[in-house]
């Protein structure tokens, strides 16, 4: 019993309020004023791309901004940006809440992100493969969240894609996982997913300079 | 409904009473989806029932509709900052949805800006609109603070018979600046008294600002800036009093007041720090209700934030600032958006509440004119000394000057090929509208500056602008960069530190520097400028003199201005010129 490597296990999930902050002393003003700010443009981002088809543009700047952030505002700036898109378009809904949940857990994972690989910090194109990456996980992850709230009701019971309540785990599973691919996994999150990829890695650099020029990294 | 009714069909969900409309076998699909099946049959019953089902889930849809067209909101959210659990959460929304239109209104305008300076539209929109928004972020993190938010819960107790004072100060940015600012910025140390007026005079990039942050504690605990000597506030120290703890005691109004704009109507703007320091409803309205009063400005009071004109901005930050009565008052360059009416209005007003309430102003301000009558102290930064002014001596002063710019005005004379013509008007009255029509006009030929100059720029550094400029213009390479050297002074061993600044952590003087230089690159036949001489002290408002004769060679110029005196200036230089200093009233 002297030196066990580290196990690889996951950790427990903390509390929220005991997430790391990966920024400098900064004021509590400025992390909610910066929230904020980011929220207003990830929204008009969202505002003005959901009419073209699949384009959901507002995952690179919630990545973006969540890798800079850190896990906790990250998931911050997630629930705010729909709270703040939903109350300018009064597009509230049954749909808000799992929008808010999977918005923010997209912003959670994004600062998780590691930001060193064996000692190497991961920057310039390393990172924006990271994240782009990690965007296109999200875009289907979001896409099979949405999904997960409306395949009971859109579909109805009763027929052979149904959410059954005598049927297996397995077998709602194979239902559901059908019920998404083909409504959306196989067209709009496909779409999504590669307009993400793209965005981060056009603007991605310009956007984590300036968050990071301010935010003093 | 019809997406359900189709998600029925295909997937076996279709069959029950009725009419058989469709009889096929279903099809099962192979390996792990051999669970579902494909179109079986469908009758009528089936489709009835699909709809049916569906009714419950379409008016759950319909009653949010109708729930939220009911609510406000903004209100709920607005309101609910009061709220401790959770108030982060609730503000930062309420700030996304107050500075969402705001953020609109500058895309609008980047686009605008660069559509003149024949960038491609698209993404090049982005970086100027990110920076501004994260600086945006800054300065209303700032705002806020000083405004009481997140206050801790055992602020100490400030003493009223000792305002302000402070020993002999060095203030220093760490090796990275936030803004430029190499050198650290000396001040003599002063100890004020009720009802003291300090006017800080300097030259563009003195310190006079960076006076102010430090007196409101933003230069040590916002902007990572450090402090030799001490800042003593309401008798506690600044430096380890953190800046919410003063707020109801000390108000700061900033430069660029827009962006410190933490709510979206101007109702809620004023009341902001109000309701940071816990007061009701109906103490809030008394207090809106007296500030209004005294700054005469309640037509406004229902406006967004974003409607306002620059001077009403101005006004209503001031107004903000004053309804939480503070002992002590900073005032950055306030007059820089007002006109001279306006100007002399809130100068008299402040030396009212100065003598009447007794209450302390600093303020730092180029436009000495409105405010030499009522000042009791001058401190001048760089020079280092403080004077006490004999008040009526400078009041006559101020008033003779005033009168000469009337006179000079009035002799115009033809001369110049190319007319400088200023476009004036009280506030508001629509300068900077016009400016922009006439620049979509005159499209190709025409480059246009804007008031906020940041917005021009879209590159990380001055020479990657100065390049970019270059290119766009057709101009040779270096073109650009070797005429912002001449307009900036900057000398030749300066020139590499520079050119690699961002162009955001330039000083205003040598942003609009860079700005002029970029708009001459193309030789425009008109070179539009919004308040040219915004922020810039008598010396660089020479220099710029100097730099809009030298243009007027080489383009028309045409500028939106409220500064009658530099209208006059710009003519009394030479005597040629001054013909050509057409005045275009906009009604």
């Amino acid at each position: 019993m002297t030196s066990l490597p580290p196990l690889p296990s996951v950790p427990p999930v903390p509390p929220l309020s005991a997430l790391p902050e990966s920024r400098r002393h900064q004021s509590a003003a400025h992390t909610i004023a910066l929230v904020g700010v980011l929220a207003a443009i990830a929204s008009a981002v969202r505002i003005t791309t959901v009419g073209i088809a699949g384009v959901e543009a507002v995952f690179i700047v919630i990545i973006i901004g969540a890798r800079v952030l850190g896990p906790r505002l990250g998931m911050l700036l997630g629930v705010a940006t729909i709270m703040v898109s939903s109350t300018i378009t009064g597009g509230f809904g049954p749909w808000t809440l799992f929008q808010i949940l999977g918005l923010g857990l997209i912003g959670l994972g994004a600062g998780f992100l590691p930001h060193r690989i064996a000692k190497k910090p991961i920057r310039g194109w390393r990172e924006l493969a990271l994240l782009a990456a990690y965007g296109i996980l999200a875009a289907y992850f979001f896409g099979a969240f949405m999904n997960l709230w409306f395949w009971p009701v859109m579909v109805g019971p009763d027929t052979s894609l149904s959410f059954s309540p005598t049927a297996t785990l397995s077998e709602n599973a194979t239902r559901f996982a059908v019920f998404t691919f083909v409504t959306s996994t196989s067209t709009w999150d496909t779409v999504r997913a590669v307009t993400t990829a793209v965005g981060i890695a056009l603007v991605g650099q310009f956007m984590l300079r300036a968050l990071r020029r301010r935010a003093g990294h | 409904m019809v997406m359900r009714l189709l998600y029925r069909i295909v997937f076996l969900g279709a069959s029950g009473g009725g009419i058989v409309v469709y009889s096929g076998r279903p099809i099962h699909l192979p390996g792990p989806f051999r669970i579902v099946s494909l179109f079986g049959p469908i009758t009528t019953g089936g489709l009835w029932t699909s709809l049916v089902d569906a009714l419950p889930f379409a008016a759950l849809i319909i009653a949010f509709g109708t729930v939220f067209s009911v609510v406000d909101v903004r209100r709920v959210i607005a309101e609910s900052s009061r709220v401790p659990v959770g108030r982060g959460v609730l503000t930062s929304i309420a700030i996304g949805i107050a500075t969402y239109p705001a953020l609109v209104t500058s895309a609008r305008n980047i686009r605008a800006i660069q559509r003149l300076r024949r960038e491609r539209g698209g993404l090049s929109v982005l970086p100027p609109l990110f920076e501004r928004t994260i600086e945006r972020a800054h300065t209303l993190g700032a705002s806020m603070a000083a405004r009481g938010f997140a206050r801790t819960t055992r602020a100490p107790e400030l003493n009223c018979a000792a305002p302000a004072s402070w020993t002999t100060l060095v203030l220093t940015f760490p090796a990275e600046p936030i803004m430029l600012h190499g050198n650290p910025i000396t001040v003599e140390s002063l100890t004020l008294q009720l009802g003291d007026v300090v006017l800080l005079t300097g030259p563009t990039g003195s310190g006079k600002s960076s006076l102010l942050r430090a007196l409101a504690g933003l230069h040590t605990h916002v902007d990572a800036g450090l402090l030799e000597g001490a800042i003593s506030i309401g008798g506690v120290d600044r430096v380890t009093t953190p800046v919410a703890d003063t707020a109801s005691f000390l108000s700061f109004v900033p430069q660029r007041v827009r962006d410190s704009f933490v709510a979206g109507f101007v109702r809620d703007e004023l009341q902001f720090g109000l309701t940071m320091q816990g007061m009701t409803r109906a103490e809030r309205e008394v207090r809106i209700r007296e500030v209004v009063d005294l700054l005469k400005c309640e037509r406004l009071l229902d406006q967004r934030v974003e409607t306002l004109s620059s001077g009403e901005a101005v006004l209503v930050a001031i107004g903000a600032a004053l309804a939480t009565r503070p002992t002590v008052l900073l005032l950055d360059e306030p007059f820089a958006d007002l006109d001279a009416h306006q100007s002399q209005f809130v100068a008299s007003t402040l030396a009212t509440l100065a003598t009447r309430l007794r209450m302390c102003l600093v303020i730092a301000e180029h436009r000495e004119q409105f405010l030499a009558s009522i000042a009791t102290r001058r401190l001048e930064i760089g020079a280092g000394h403080s004077d006490d002014i004999a008040a009526v001596g400078s009041a006559t002063a101020a008033q003779a000057s005033v009168l000469s710019a009337e006179r000079g005005r009035a002799t115009p004379r033809v001369q110049l090929p190319h007319p400088i013509t200023a476009l004036t008007g009280p506030n508001g009255s629509g300068k900077t509208t016009r400016l922009f029509a006439m620049a979509q006009e005159c499209g190709e030929r025409a480059a246009l500056i804007p008031e906020s100059l940041s917005d021009f720029f879209c590159r990380p550094s001055v020479r990657s602008e100065a390049d970019r400029s270059d290119k766009t213009a057709g101009a040779l390479p270096g073109t650009t960069f070797a005429q912002f050297c001449r307009l900036s002074h900057t000398s030749a061993n300066e020139a590499d530190v520079i050119a690699s600044r961002h162009p955001r952590d330039l000083s205003h003087g040598q942003q609009m520097a860079l700005a002029l230089s970029i708009g001459l690159a193309g030789q425009p036949d008109v070179l539009l400028i919004d308040e040219p001489t915004r922020g810039l002290d008598a010396r660089c408002r020479d220099e710029l003199i100097t730099v809009l004769r030298e243009t007027s060679h080489y383009s028309r110029i045409t500028m939106a201005t409220h500064d009658a005196s530099f209208v006059t200036a710009l003519g009394a230089v030479d005597g040629s010129l001054c013909a050509s200093t057409s005045l275009v009233g906009v009604a």
